[in-house]
């Protein structure tokens, strides 16, 4: 499996390649669309994690291998003069965009909260993006007062920042904890308290150490939880569920099913410029078909657009934000979405879930 | 394999140029493969006005300096200057506003920041620089192009990092080789400290 994931990057960062025009505005049927981005990820070279960075490496081509930490840094910092994030959201035509505090230092890097902080309250944002915040869950499960303590830090910043953070950010199956763990509870609790949602790694990752027991990446493993924070049972939590459990057939099938039978489940569409890994009965697929063909068709058919939420799991490396933009708009076209649909999935939908989000 | 020769006219700039880089006093030692070289500059010397070999006085090669640049060329400089020292790049890889240059005569790679068709104006910046081997330049430093693996291991340690072919050493420079084990590329850009572990989560200063 790690071969073909490996292959499978390999293939997604060889078609960044191409040439890419910068500038491009989105415009669909002759409609100018404004765009949220809402799942990118700042970071560093120096906390990148070694194997995480390796399978990077492995995937860019070799002569580039030696600028390696230069080539990161700038791709990963928000305000790098051309092809930061800020600036690859602006030749993509993105409007706005999400970046993320992560503690995945086990599978690719983190970026603190503190981190977050700075570059959200930097001059140059000026409106551009929001953020999430997110919480370390090592050695949590066994010191409540660690959990206790990171829940006050994390809390800190949404409610003293609602301006600049406006959900939380959890990716189990880097973070090596089942999505229905003790601890997760907690961040739920307080995501209902606080009034802001959940995004949630759903589905396989490329990257070593990666948890691939459904446990850690299936949403069908929060069907209590969805059903106990819906609003109607207690308090209320919007969970997005990130890349609708790309890879896995069955953990495809969960996140669609749960968005058809909860109001308060968001498909968020990243990553999905890949073929499946595991089939309906959990064997290794055999389709070759990017799964955004699918995912985006069900949607469509099984009414769940207003449920849908575009973002691209960038920067990746400089063209991807763009490129990925151009894939999904493309894709939801050839599927039959509207125009007015693409719209919803390209912001309206953001808006709707992130009310702290002010265009 | 690395023999000394008249410099090339980057090199003869890096010459002149040498203090403001730090090619003096406080550079790394020269690399086993200019051994005998020395460098004889220091930030009192006058800029040499002939070629430094025919004068007698061993040419160091141009300087890697890590974390800084090479030669003349500075980790920053614009595309403006870059053409200025180097002129027009003999191939160039691109990849969305990311482009990899390559100077055949300097024998240097530099990869920069840039929109397409900006490579060599102001508005783009050199993100890292990378000496490349060469029959015709000559290179100082931690290591140069050409280099055994085990005499740069001899020399700097060994590195911060290893990811396939390449050394990374956290000072801001890298060494990509060769299958036997000889040095096909020095590449320089930004320091950096490795921090594998997230420190601990802190609440917000209000």
């Amino acid at each position: 499996m790690n071969t073909r994931r490996t292959t499978l990057l390999a293939g997604v960062l060889s078609s960044l390649l191409l040439p890419a025009p910068t500038q491009a505005a989105i415009e669909v049927d002759g409609q100018p669309l404004p765009v949220v981005d809402m799942h990118l990820h700042p970071g560093n070279y120096a906390t990148m994690n070694p194997n995480g960075k390796a399978f990077i490496l492995g995937a860019v081509p070799p002569f580039l291998r030696g600028h390696a930490p230069a080539l990161l840094d700038a791709s990963l910092d928000s305000y790098e003069e051309h092809m930061g994030i800020q600036a690859e959201t602006d030749a993509a035509g993105v409007d706005h965009a999400v970046l993320y505090a992560v503690y995945t230092h086990h599978t690719t890097g983190y970026f603190s909260n503190e981190e977050l902080l700075v570059a959200l309250d930097d001059p140059r944002n000026d409106g551009w993006a929001w953020g999430f915040a997110s919480i370390n869950l090592d050695d949590v499960a066994d010191d409540p007062a660690m959990l206790d303590a990171r829940l006050d830090a994390m809390r800190s910043y949404l409610e003293v920042r609602p301006d600049l953070f406006i959900g939380i950010k959890l990716a189990h199956a880097h973070q090596g904890v089942a999505l229905d763990d003790e601890a997760s509870f907690q961040v739920y609790e307080l995501a209902a308290e606080l009034g802001v949602p959940v995004l949630l790694h759903t589905g396989f990752s490329p990257f070593p150490n990666t948890q691939d027991q459904p446990e850690y990446y299936d949403p069908g493993h929060l069907q209590d939880i969805v059903t106990m924070f819906d609003g109607m049972n207690g308090p209320r939590v919007d969970f997005v569920f990130s890349h609708v459990g790309q890879g896995d057939a069955r953990s495809v099938e969960a996140a669609l099913m749960l968005a058809e039978s909860s109001d308060n489940v968001w498909l968020e569409i990243s990553a999905l410029g890949r073929p499946l890994i595991l089939d309906e009965q959990g064997e290794m697929s055999d389709s070759d078909e990017d799964q955004y063909i699918f995912v985006l068709g069900e949607i469509l058919a099984r009414n769940l657009v207003d449920r849908t939420l575009y973002a691209s799991d960038g920067p990746q490396l400089s063209g991807f934000v763009r490129t990925y933009l151009g894939e999904m708009v493309e894709g939801m076209q050839q599927a039959g979405f509207s125009t007015a649909d693409i719209a919803a999935v390209l912001a309206d939908n953001f808006y709707a879930v992130y009310d702290r989000a002010v265009p | 394999m690395l023999q000394p020769r008249p410099p090339t006219p980057l090199g003869l700039l890096a010459l002149c140029l040498c203090p403001l880089i730090g090619c003096s006093d406080d550079a790394p030692p020269p690399a086993s493969g200019t051994e005998g070289t020395t460098s004889s500059t220091t930030t009192d010397d006058p800029p040499p006005a002939v070629d430094s070999t025919t004068a007698g006085i061993p040419d160091p090669g141009i300087p890697i300096v890590p974390g800084v640049g090479i030669g003349d060329l500075m980790i920053g400089d614009r595309g403006d200057r870059l053409m200025m020292l180097a002129g027009e790049p003999d191939s160039t890889f691109r990849f969305g506003n990311v482009a990899l240059l390559t100077f055949d005569a300097p024998a240097l790679e530099v990869l920069l920041a840039a929109p397409e068709g900006q490579e060599l104006t102001a508005t783009s910046k050199v993100l890292s620089v990378g000496a490349l081997l060469s029959d015709d330049v000559e290179f100082s430093g931690p290591a140069v192009p050409g280099q055994r693996q085990n005499a740069i291991l001899d020399e700097s340690g060994p590195p911060t990092e290893s990811i396939d072919d390449a050394d990374f050493y956290d000072t801001g420079w890298s060494v990509v080789y060769t299958a036997s084990g000889f040095a096909k590329s020095v590449t320089v850009f930004p320091p950096y400290t490795l921090a594998a572990d997230p420190p601990a989560m802190t609440p917000i200063s209000e």
